[in-house]
């Protein structure tokens, strides 16, 4: 054989072997590609159902949630609805009325004064939540006791200091104590046994 | 406890009489009997001695000038037990704390413009007891603003832990107020219980120790 030939045909086949396993390669590397594109649109699928079941779990959570704040905006609804139901708390203040020429005003007249000051303190509101009364008063001595709200205690007690006038005269009420029952508040004003047992 | 008013200003012997005999039944034991001479106020305490009230005699210094307020302080403060200020400006009040012969500022309901927390800060620093009176209360027509201003002395003092106390500056005994009253008036307004307790009780004790301290 021609070496030339034969040289030539050597060289053929050594390209042919070259383009053969170029081939090889560039089959594997798509082989490759395409496990990458579907790992790809598997991680897509995923990646979809993944954002699909957030959404759901943020829709879950905030139903839960204005549950919730229902919940307890009812608790706190019924919070105050107990604070209601509840018994009312009074105070009773004993006091008693230092006057010009001495002579007690009558009971009606005190009445009207502390309810005004009160007014002109805190104004209508206080008055109705206070829930003013004059409970017990002596004419003879000038010492009375008058019921509050004992969430108004303080504002009542402020009111009867702007009381400077009874009746056209003038006058002071002082405050002894402040007591839960009127029991004690008539104690305080040391009126008798007899006195005392008329609360029963 | 030893419930006081530290400013009352009979004008008379008989009012001052009337004042002691109504003071000592609503329960107050300490009392700044105050008159425009020492000889008048020593006379007026002793009346209030009688029965049975710690008396102590007291003036109020109110100038136009700091300088002015220190000529009188250093003229007055050996001859009255209890030198008051009223300042008119804040620069003053800050002065008057400071000094060592002041016991107490007294600072009126109608200011023109309250204290700050700066000058609260001062004051307290300084020692003295800020002094709140209660007669602008008693005058006729709306209390409001003198509520405000009542309010308002009374919060920052106690916010900043100021000493405060309450004073009636009573004239006549129809002036007067109750201990009791004038406490429920703080805690109406939104002090808490115990400094209103404290500012009839311990801050008044503070101002005499300030006020009589290095004296006999």
């Amino acid at each position: 054989m021609d070496p030339v030939a034969a040289a030539a045909l050597i060289a053929s086949a050594a390209a042919l072997a070259a383009s053969a396993a170029a081939l090889r390669r560039a089959r594997l590397l798509d082989e490759r590609l395409r496990g990458i594109e579907e790992a790809v649109s598997a991680a897509g699928v995923e990646a979809r159902e993944l954002r699909g079941g957030v959404e759901r779990l943020t829709h879950r959570l905030a139903v839960l949630e204005k549950a919730l704040a229902r919940a307890l905006e009812s608790y706190e609804a019924e919070d105050a609805l107990e604070k209601l139901r509840r018994r009312r708390r009074r105070r009773y203040i004993a006091f008693y009325v230092v006057t010009e020429d001495g002579e007690p005003p009558p009971p009606e007249e005190v009445e009207k004064a502390v309810m005004r000051a009160v007014e002109r303190l805190a104004g209508e509101l206080a008055v109705a939540k206070a829930r003013l009364q004059l409970v017990y008063y002596q004419p003879e001595r000038g010492a009375g006791i008058i019921r509050a709200n004992h969430e108004t205690k303080y504002l009542v007690l402020a009111a009867m200091g702007l009381v400077r006038r009874v009746a056209g005269k003038r006058a002071i009420l002082v405050p002894v104590r402040t007591t839960g029952t009127i029991r004690t508040a008539k104690r305080v004003l040391g009126l008798p046994q007899r006195e005392l047992k008329k609360t029963k | 406890m030893r419930l006081c008013d530290l400013q009352v200003a009979p004008r008379s012997r008989e009012e001052m009489e009337a004042i002691a005999e109504l003071a000592s039944r609503m329960g107050i034991r300490v009392v700044g009997v105050e008159a425009p001479e020492p000889e008048r106020a020593r006379g007026l305490a002793e009346v209030a001695r009688r029965h049975g009230l710690e008396a102590y005699t007291r003036v109020t210094i109110e100038a136009k000038s700091w300088g002015e307020a220190q000529r009188l302080i250093a003229g007055l403060h050996q001859r009255y037990d209890i030198v008051a200020v009223r300042p008119r400006t804040a620069e003053a009040a800050r002065l008057a704390a400071r000094d060592p012969r002041v016991a107490l500022v007294q600072l009126p309901p109608g200011m023109a413009r309250y204290m700050d927390k700066s000058q609260v800060l001062m004051l307290r620093e300084g020692g003295s007891v800020v002094e709140i009176r209660l007669l602008p209360l008693l005058r006729g027509g709306d209390p409001r603003a003198a509520l405000r201003g009542v309010m308002i002395i009374a919060r920052r003092a106690a916010a900043y832990g100021a000493a405060f106390t309450v004073s009636s500056g009573a004239r006549t005994r129809w002036e007067l107020w109750p201990p009791a009253v004038s406490r429920a008036l703080l805690e109406a307004l939104g002090v808490p219980p115990p400094l209103a307790k404290a500012a009839l009780t311990a801050y008044c004790g503070q101002a005499l120790l300030k006020a009589l301290g290095g004296r006999e």
